[in-house]
């Protein structure tokens, strides 16, 4: 995904005080849960999207997963 | 792009629960009985089951999060997604935006204004400046 915009939660915030033990997120982290933007490429085993689609999501930002605040993210297209 | 980009986390988790606080105590006396079924997301605080047991209602809690920590049910993420984006190209669903330009060279601001309290609306950076 090429970013084109990142909503910021509260939740990110309380992430960067160490206060969202619940997040499961290992710092230092990129932040940022929500995303829009634009398709770069898809994986082999994906349908349903395509390059260029505009799209939206929740997808990032916790446990694992790189947060959205930046300028591409690989994501999972559930 | 601002306005989706305001709306994953807020939206899906307003979809799965609306109700935390002192409004799932009155939740908990509002239920109807034998059928009624509480749903909140998290619910930090105390709360007395008496109410809802006397009713025979039930309660679920909903952690948001959950499906991108586990990976397990990111379909229904999806699905929620799917729905939310539906009310928003029809007009139904609106986010308000706070009306500041943010970009990556300020997100710093940005984060303060939301940890703050300041925020007049949704926060939304713009990546692509």
């Amino acid at each position: 995904m090429r970013v084109v915009a990142s909503g910021i939660n509260p939740l990110d915030t309380k992430i960067q005080v160490g206060r969202a033990a619940h997040a499961r997120i290992q710092l230092p982290a990129v932040l940022g849960l929500d995303l829009a933007g634009v398709v770069v490429a898809v994986g082999a085993d994906v349908t349903g999207f395509e390059p260029g689609d505009e799209v939206y999501g929740l997808c990032g930002g916790v446990g694992d997963l790189q947060g959205l605040a930046g300028e591409y993210a690989a994501v999972d297209a559930r | 792009m601002r306005e989706a980009a305001a709306l994953p986390l807020a939206a899906v988790t307003s979809w799965e629960a609306l109700v935390g606080g002192a409004t799932l105590d009155a939740s908990f006396a509002a239920v109807r009985t034998y059928h009624g079924h509480v749903v909140s997301a998290l619910g930090w605080g105390s709360h007395s089951l008496a109410p809802l047991s006397f009713r025979g209602a039930t309660y679920s809690g909903v952690v948001t999060l959950l499906p991108m920590l586990t990976g397990r049910g990111r379909e229904h993420h999806g699905d929620i997604l799917r729905e939310i984006a539906t009310l928003a190209d029809a007009g139904a669903l609106r986010p308000r935006l706070d009306g500041r330009w943010i970009t990556l060279d300020t997100v710093m601001d940005a984060y303060r204004l939301v940890a703050d309290g300041m925020a007049e609306g949704k926060v939304v950076v713009d990546v692509a400046g």
